[in-house]
This record gives structure tokens, C-alpha cells and sequence, in this order.
């Protein structure tokens, strides 16, 4: 079993990591979050390609965000 | 564009793909990097994504359940950063929902695509958690350094 990922490239999985995935596939449930952000994402699209550029105020929070 | 601070060294990569090869790659179509400005036109985040693939080879060993498909059309996130100055604001969430409307939207429609895909460093697995990323569930993925998460598109 085997995982090959870079940040460039590909996703290779084998062995127990790829029939694992299959399941997760399978099985796995739609996600709420995915919607919503979906959902969100979808929003900004149409803004954009309406006007080519986005604008928002950013939240003022002090909860951490993390980076890839 | 060098103005972005990304603070701890090892976030360095980050700000070296945007200005230096970032608008490269732009140009040869290798990769699209959405950024957010403030209004002086400084970036203060950026993503980008490119197109990808998930494979998936499975011995069967004689399991009666077969797998149809070995490659999967996806959208990886490659790169995602946001200043250290304007963190905890929701501007990297902002970026990954672009993201993801953008492959669910434009890519997915036109060409297609079932993932969007992120080699996710540990400290940021609950942060594309709450994004609505699936971690995929394996110990040996669990202790990587940048964890496997994964959209299924047709589920959102």
C-alpha cells in the first residue's frame, strides 16, 4: 500500500490506501460543509465571470486559519 | 506582491511559488492562482489550482467486487497562503470556496471532474475539514506530512 501525492502533481493510490478511498467514494455520504462551501464558491463564480473581480469586506474574527 | 508575510520560515515555499513562479505558470497554462488584494492592490492571499488526477490501483485478490474506473478526473489545490497580518478573517475559507466553485461550476460542466484534491499539511486538516474535505481514512495517510483530502463533487 502505497500513497504518491506532490503538490503539482498526480494522486497515486494503492493497496489498502486506494480500495479505502473506493469506500470512502462508495459510501460516503454528501457533505454538508462541501455544499455550503460549494454553495459559496458557486456565488463568487458568477460574480466574477459577471464582472471579472470580487469584492468583500473580511470577516473581523480572531479564529486561526490555517495554510496548505 | 513581496509585501505578503507569511511569518514562520517554513511557509517560505509558499511565498517563493507566487514571486517567482507563479505568474510562469500562469502563462503556460500549468496552473491559475486566484489572489485577494486589499485596496492598495497588496495580496494578502492567494490559491492556486491545477488540473489532476486521482489513480487508483487495487489488487483484487480475487474479491468479487470490481472497480470500473483506476483514474479519476480532479482539481488539485497546490498552493494556498494568507498573510499572517489578516489570518483568522476567513480569507483562506473565501479562497477554497473559489475554488471549489470554479471546478464545480466551470470545470466540471465542460470538461470533467469528480474530485477537488488537497495534499493538506496536519496543522491545517481541521481547517479543510470545516471546508467540507473528507480526510481519507487510512493510518498510513494519517501520519503523512501533508494528509490526502478530498471533494467528491458529485456529492455537494
Amino acid at each position: 500500500m502505497s500513497i504518491k501525492s506532490s503538490a503539482f502533481g498526480g494522486v497515486t493510490l494503492t493497496g489498502d490506501d486506494a480500495k479505502k478511498f473506493l469506500k470512502q467514494v462508495r459510501n460516503g455520504r454528501p457533505n454538508l460543509a462541501a455544499s455550503e462551501s460549494a454553495k459559496r464558491g458557486s456565488a463568487m463564480v458568477a460574480a466574477i465571470q459577471k464582472s471579472g473581480s470580487l469584492s468583500f469586506v473580511v470577516e473581523k474574527s480572531d479564529r486561526p486559519e490555517k495554510r496548505r | 506582491m513581496t509585501a505578503l508575510s507569511l511569518g514562520d520560515p517554513v511557509y517560505t515555499p509558499l511565498k517563493t511559488y507566487l514571486t517567482k513562479h507563479a505568474k510562469a505558470h500562469q502563462r503556460a497554462s500549468l496552473a491559475r492562482t486566484y489572489v485577494a488584494v486589499d485596496g492598495l492592490a497588496r495580496i494578502k492571499a492567494y490559491i492556486t489550482i491545477i488540473c489532476g488526477e486521482i489513480e487508483v490501483q487495487v489488487d483484487h485478490d480475487g474479491e468479487d467486487v470490481r472497480y470500473d474506473y483506476t483514474k479519476y478526473p480532479a482539481v488539485k489545490i497546490a498552493r494556498l497562503a494568507v498573510d499572517k497580518r489578516v489570518r483568522g478573517k476567513r480569507l483562506g475559507e473565501a479562497l477554497v470556496d473559489l475554488a471549489i466553485g470554479v471546478t464545480r461550476d466551470i470545470v466540471c460542466p465542460h470538461v470533467g471532474c469528480r474530485f477537488i484534491v488537497v495534499d493538506s499539511k496536519q496543522q491545517s486538516v481541521a481547517f479543510y475539514r470545516k471546508c467540507g474535505f473528507t480526510l481519507l481514512e487510512t493510518s498510513d495517510n494519517r501520519d503523512r506530512e501533508e494528509p490526502i483530502m478530498f471533494i467528491d463533487l458529485h456529492k455537494t
